[in-house]
């Protein structure tokens, strides 16, 4: 593909094994993925040039009545735990275009490694050996049933859900329409002021209960007339001007408990 | 059982019989429950639908606008500022309620019913601005940016409506004791929601599935013959459905010379589009690449001369850049240059062509395979190879559940937060000011829109885009248990009422098992709105990946990689309608596949079809497909083992369950189209059969097996006993009115015996009503809050006082307390004062003394009814205003004309009722309760309802119970054997004696015991005479309606029958005198309506000016309305005589 490019660069083509016959052996993905990571284990230690043994093939005898024999390919490595151990290996040669490796084997040169001479899908064993093709069940390997449904768990639970949370949390709720419609007052009737320290005394008990006060919940606790209780507060408290707690009173830093946040 | 150990064993091996099934079917009902697609389908919209829509459109980026050039930035070379507001984790809590003092407290259902509130959960989610500045650099190369993030900690984005039951209702997972100390009943189920008090059902909306390719026959004007057609939706894709068609000429539409071309519609594109031109616009330029695409076989001839005058009529244009200028040309875009058009026509065949495939480049390939396949369906059905798809087909209907209903409206009421955030941010930023994220984020949109259309059933966003679809909740019916039940598991069918197409309406051979046969309206909405079997499992969708992954690993090959000759060869594969490749040995994916479900190691959900004559594997894993729970038949035998029933028998202890039976392959969950695909057992009795002789066995490849055909009914045609005896419409309306039933078992006998039960009238013993038959307490609720209107004027409940008040009712108002309500167990009657209510009138302004300073706005009970306070609630409602609810008891007795029904569909009013000794009686002394007309049998043929009588006996006789579930082995033959023996006439027949006269009646009289039903039409509900009374304001015409003791309406029937009698005085007075009689006065001159002063006896015509010659002419008020209308309009109606 690189004479697509409008700069060709000649690159040099190995061709001493380019009739060399090979093999194309497509693995489920699992074992490619396990493989691939044996090899760079291996590569990266800077081990035998052989490499390891990743699985044997075996070729059974055809059984009786069969016209070809059955392949199998067995993982022989030790780091193929939770895979299937053996697979089938179905002849797909005949539905094959005719195709060629190459590898590259350095920047500039690429050397051809073989004519695929046969195909084979590599796909997990079913049934035992002359199970019912009513295609109604099939014993399938353990491991790959384990595999299938970790897939399918992971695939249903979703990394991002809903989260409960059992303390809601008011931060910009509409703040009380009217207060005190329970216990009506009677606006004629007057609010008896009480003496300041008296009722500084009854704020910071207040306080102590809950942090954050709304004033006309202070004043409903404390039955005090607005002016007063207004002035005696801005003495100990002061109001938020924004943030979650928009519009409500706290302590003034000073008066607060050390060691509540 | 009692044998030993040994045979015990051998017996658990064993193949369960019919009546093992039961323990399956209980298991099942027990775990799911009847409401399960309900709260499936909303728990999924909570846990995952909510986040995944917020993360769709999570970000919102703001620059600065320049104002006086807007849409340029501010100033190029310097520092720009960009603004950027990120929407993340959301945050459900349970459902709670701010009080108005600002109180926080868990909320249950039964406060939300009592007080009117709504039963929702705050929301909430993480926010982040992050504010980036951008300034070149100090050496004028390269940039350097800074960036400032302000995280700000779950903020409350509005209320969500919880549906009960659900994973996040305060009431999942309680105990039934629990939920009684809670106030609720244990026997609910839950899977609805509470919006101000009232409770409201989401139906579920049946649609098109997506994605499916369907072919239809055009009838004849069209100038199409045949059409094929798309509708693609991307999975979870906020965007609406882009619609793809291609379209075969019919031979009138062609022109001259021309053949039967074929041409595809594409979505934004004006007209129709040659279909090779689409092809080659996708780069497969050459016909014979393209005709591989669509014919796979090259052998067939007659596809490819089908082809011929497409080939023919895309020839002109040759290459890819010439096919996308001639799609280009006839896009939205206007006088664009060539390289624009061609780049639009690109981008257009991406992202809005086909977009289920795709959306991403590089997937020409995948679409042309695609186009091809589509085409070639399309030939199929010209070629007259296949016939046209099905629309009512049940394998093409989706059910839209609360989920998907809710994910839908959510996503629009959240983009509509996103564009309102936007505006705030950008006025913000434009206008220089801090931007304060908790203040831009309006919690109103959602909280109210999920409100309006839960309440309202108007589902979408007001004056947002699309329309409205009115009628998507409603408020769940709880007038019985089993209307309830079925309100539930109600479908709608959003066609045109008024549609005569009859085929959607009819009964589908697919609905199987699915959907009720029998549970559906009568009248305009017939066969429309349709009821959920009982077994029904509605999917709620699972992911496509880890099915994509198998089959890779299956030796599937990738459309890329395969070349187009190989599609004859080989089985295409399409997961949710997208052709993902082809496999060579389907038969073997197929059984993999289908292994792997019965274990559970894919999702039980997804259906796997294989359709052998278009050699294809579908699929589906999308949600609202019905599916039904079968038997797996294997060898001819069922999976499930004996060991299994008794295992699940015992599930407290063995924990076996319902799940467990699926896991272990013995049932699975088939969807209508998967169920085309088997070879279906109706009994475990047909397999049987076919395995000890399997020539003479209906079939001997079983494949599954019914668990019970009776679960092919919906819950209200269950209640019907031998429902398999009866003709099929008398089932409907017992459906229709087991819904506002009330019923009892009551001794009838099926005589004539004085003439009062004709006509399907009934006789009632007057006895029995005595001893309370039948007899029932109806309850009434009146609510009244204080309502605040404007700032000022605040009403007050409160006893009314006559000296300040204006407007007092003409009720009593003795019945009230001194709080202004009347207590529990005062007897109120009709328009009797019982909650009473002033609101302040305003001063006037004119400084006069007032006499009334109060309006009265007290409620009072129906002028019809009576009763006694049977319970008063006062508390505060949503805003924190006074609120009364109080609830009104009264006792119902039977009486003449109340109305009854047996299960049959066999309903009548009462004609007489009798006491004990005018009724016949048997040598026993048994006295009918209900006597009914034996006329009412042979035209309705409701064998079902003898049945039932016979066996009732049987039942009574022996204190049993009878099984009366429809396709079992009971005969009547059976019943009447056990009658027998219990010492009656073996068909149920009685001699019976005249109460009357002590004779013998003549006839032998069939008198059983038989379930009776009191339906709720009752006649003191109805009852209604009126001699004068209100009339209307506008005409004066009396007003409609019982409720507003308005006229009985003389109607046009009724007109044209007076008419013909001659009776033209009492046509006057019907029509005249007792409606709306008026006089005016009208000047003989001009014709025109006069001025009349009667005290002063002074007479004027405006329009001649005139004081003379004026008479008095009476007319209908509605008549001098028409004639000051028309006046109105300056038409001058003369009345000249």
């Amino acid at each position: 593909m690189s004479a697509a490019g409008p700069v060709t660069t000649a690159i040099a083509l190995d061709t001493e094994f380019a009739n060399r016959k090979i093999w194309l052996v497509k693995v489920p993905n699992f074992v490619a993925e396990r493989w691939r990571a044996v090899c760079q284990t291996n590569a990266h230690d800077g081990g035998d040039p052989v490499g390891p043994e990743l699985g044997q093939i075996s070729v059974d005898k055809p059984a009786a009545g069969a016209k070809e024999a059955s392949m199998h390919l067995s993982l022989t490595h030790s780091d193929t735990e939770g895979l299937p151990k053996t697979f089938l290996m179905n002849v797909a040669t005949q539905n094959m275009a005719s195709m060629a490796a190459f590898a590259q084997t350095g920047p500039c040169s690429v050397s051809a490694v073989g004519r695929v001479f046969q195909k084979f899908d590599v796909v997990v064993e079913r049934g035992a050996a002359g199970a019912s093709t009513s295609g109604v069940d099939g014993v399938i390997d353990p491991e790959y049933r384990q595999l299938s449904r970790m897939r399918a768990k992971a695939a249903a639970t979703k990394s991002r859900t809903t989260q409960l949370i059992s303390q809601p949390q008011f931060t910009n709720l509409r703040h009380p329409m009217h207060i005190g419609t329970t216990k009506k007052r009677d606006p004629t009737e007057k609010r008896l002021a009480k003496p300041a320290e008296e009722l500084t005394a009854d704020l910071f008990r207040l306080f102590e209960r809950q942090p954050h006060w709304i004033f006309a919940q202070l004043q409903r606790q404390t039955e005090q007339p607005t002016q007063h209780l207004k002035a005696v507060l801005l003495e100990i408290a002061v109001q938020n001007k924004r943030g979650p707690y928009k519009d409500m009173w706290e302590l003034k830093k000073g008066y607060r408990l050390t060691g509540d946040a | 059982m009692f044998g030993d150990d040994e045979d015990l064993a051998v017996a658990e091996d064993q193949e369960i019989e019919e009546n093992d099934a039961w323990a399956v079917i209980s298991a099942y009902f027990e775990e799911k429950g009847l409401v399960r697609q309900q709260l499936d389908s909303f728990n999924g919209f909570i846990n995952s639908s909510l986040q995944e829509i917020v993360d769709e459109n999570s970000l919102i980026t703001v620059t600065p606008n320049n104002q006086h050039n807007p849409g340029q930035s501010l100033e190029e070379e310097a520092e720009s500022t960009t603004y950027e507001i990120k929407f993340g984790q959301i945050y459900l809590s349970k459902p709670t309620f701010v009080e108005a003092d600002g109180e926080t407290v868990a909320i249950f259902p039964k406060e939300a019913r009592l007080r009117n509130l709504t039963y929702a959960a705050p929301l909430y989610v993480d926010l982040e601005k992050r504010v980036i500045t951008r300034r070149p650099g100090p050496d004028g190369e390269g940039e350097e940016s800074e960036e400032h993030v302000t995280p700000y900690d779950k903020v409350f984005l509005g209320d969500v409506p919880i549906m009960l039951r659900s994973d996040y209702c305060n009431l999942h997972g309680r105990s039934e004791r629990d939920l009684s100390d809670l106030g609720e009943c244990p026997y609910d189920q839950g899977g609805y929601f509470i919006i101000n008090g009232s409770e409201k059902v989401l139906i579920a909306q049946e649609r098109m599935a997506n994605n499916h390719v369907y072919v239809f026959r055009k009838s004849q004007p069209s100038k199409y013959a045949f059409q094929a057609e798309c509708r693609s939706v991307c999975e979870g894709s906020v965007r609406a459905s882009s619609s793809m068609s291609v379209r075969m000429l019919s031979r009138a539409g062609a022109k001259k010379g021309a053949g039967q071309c074929i041409r595809a519609t594409l979505p934004y594109i004006r007209s129709d589009i040659p279909l090779l031109v689409v092809f080659r616009a996708l780069g497969f330029t050459a016909d014979r690449d393209i005709l591989e695409h669509i014919v796979y076989d090259f052998g067939d001839d007659a596809m490819l001369e089908a082809l011929r005058p497409s080939i023919e009529e895309a020839f002109p244009i040759g290459d890819q850049e010439v096919a996308l200028d001639y799609i280009g040309k006839r896009g939205t875009t206007v006088g664009a240059t060539r390289e624009r058009r061609v780049a639009y026509a690109r981008d257009l065949l991406e992202k809005e062509f086909l977009p289920h495939i795709s959306m991403e480049p590089a997937c020409e390939t995948r679409k042309a395979y695609f186009l091809g396949y589509v085409v070639h369906r399309l030939l199929l059905v010209a070629l007259g190879r296949r016939d046209e798809d099905d629309r009512d087909h049940y394998g093409n209907k989706r059910l839209d559940l609360g989920g998907p209903l809710l994910a839908n409206l959510f996503r629009a009421l959240f983009r509509k937060l996103g564009k309102d955030t936007r505006a705030h941010v950008q006025r913000c930023v434009d206008r220089g000011r801090e931007i304060n994220l908790t203040a831009a984020v309006n919690k109103d949109t959602i909280s109210r829109g999920l409100k309006y259309s839960l309440a309202t059933g108007n589902w979408g966003v007001l004056g947002g885009p699309g329309e409205l679809r009115p009628g998507v909740t409603q408020v769940l019916n709880r007038l019985t248990y089993a209307s309830t039940l079925s309100h539930l598991r109600r479908i709608n069918s959003p066609i045109g009422r008024e549609g005569k197409l009859a085929k959607p309406r009819q009964l589908h051979n697919t609905q199987w098992g699915m959907i009720c046969p029998a549970e559906t309206p009568e009248g305009q909405a017939c066969g429309l709105v349709k009821n959920l079997a009982l077994m029904t499992y509605v999917s709620v969708g699972c992911a496509a990946g880890p099915l994509l992954e198998f089959l890779e690993e299956c030796a599937t090959e990738a459309l890329e990689d395969i070349a187009p000759g190989v599609v004859a060869r080989a089985t295409k594969i399409l997961v949710n309608g997208v052709w993902v490749g082809v496999h060579r040995d389907p038969g073997d994916l197929v059984a993999r596949l289908r292994a792997m479900r019965r274990h559970v190691d894919i999702e039980t959900e997804v259906g796997v079809v294989h359709d052998i004559p278009l050699r294809e594997l579908r699929l589906t894993t999308d949600a609202g497909r019905c599916c039904r729970p079968l038997f797996i038949v294997q060898d001819r035998r069922l999976r499930v083992r004996k060991r299994d029933v008794v295992a699940l028998q015992a599930r407290d202890e063995t924990g076996f369950s319902w799940d467990s039976l699926i896991e272990a392959g013995a049932i699975e969950y088939v969807d209508v189209e998967e169920e085309e695909t088997t070879m279906m057992a109706m009994s475990i009795h047909d397999l049987k059969a076919a395995r000890e002789d399997p020539l003479h066995a209906y079939s001997d490849t079983y494949t599954h097996c019914e668990i019970h055909p009776a679960m092919i009914l919906g819950v209200c045609a269950s209640i019907v006993p031998f429902p398999d005896h009866n003709q099929s419409p008398r089932n409907t309306y017992q459906s229709a009115m087991g819904k506002q039933a009330m019923g009892i078992n009551t001794i009838v006998a099926i005589a004539c015996y004085s003439g009062y039960n004709q006509e399907d009238s009934t006789m009632m013993n007057q006895s029995s009503i005595d001893r309370g038959i039948f007899r029932s307490i109806f309850f009434r609720s009146y609510k009244t809050e204080e309502r605040k209107q404007g700032s000022i004027v605040q009403e007050f409940i409160e006893r009314p006082s006559r000296e300040i008040t204006a407007g007092m009712r003409h009720g009593t108002y003795d019945k009230l307390d001194d709080d202004g309500i009347a207590a529990p167990g005062t007897r109120v009657s009709g328009d009797d004062v019982v909650i009473g209510k002033t609101s302040p009138i305003p001063d006037d302004g004119s400084g006069m003394p007032q006499r009334f300073t109060k309006r009265d706005c007290s409620s009072s009970l129906r002028h019809s009814e009576s009763g006694m306070v049977d319970a008063v609630l006062l508390t505060t409602g949503a805003d924190g205003q006074r609120f009364v609810k109080m609830r009104v008891r009264s006792i119902r007795i039977p009486q003449v004309g109340d109305k009854f029904a047996s299960r049959h569909g066999q309903k009548g009013t009462i004609g007489i009722t009798y006491t004990q000794e005018d009724m016949p009686f048997t040598a026993e002394g048994i006295v009918p309760d209900l006597i009914i007309n034996p006329h009412a049998i042979p035209s309705r043929m409701t064998i079902g309802h003898l049945v039932e009588a016979l066996m009732s006996k049987v039942a009574a006789c022996l204190g049993k119970e009878g099984d009366a579930t429809p396709f079992t082995a009971v005969t009547v033959e059976d019943i009447s054997t056990l009658l027998h023996g219990c010492g009656y006439q073996q068909r149920g027949w009685e001699t019976m004696y005249n109460g009357h006269t002590g004779r013998a009646l003549a006839a032998p009289i069939f008198l059983n015991p038989t379930y009776y039903q009191r339906l709720k039409h009752m006649v003191d509900d109805k009852i209604h005479a009126r001699g004068r009374g209100p009339v209307q304001i506008l005409t004066r015409q009396p007003v409609e309606g019982r409720a507003r003791d308005g006229g009985l309406r003389f109607g046009e029937m009724e007109r044209d029958c007076i008419i013909s009698h001659g009776a033209s005085a009492f046509l006057k007075e019907r029509l005249f005198d007792q409606s709306d009689a008026y006089r005016v006065h009208v000047c003989e001159r001009c014709g025109l309506i006069a001025v009349a002063n009667l005290k002063k006896n002074q007479y004027y015509c405006t329009a001649c000016k005139n004081t003379t010659g004026i008479v008095a002419v009476h007319l209908p008020y509605a008549c001098k309305l028409l004639f000051q209308e028309l006046m109105a309009m300056c038409i001058a109606p003369r009345m000249q005589f």
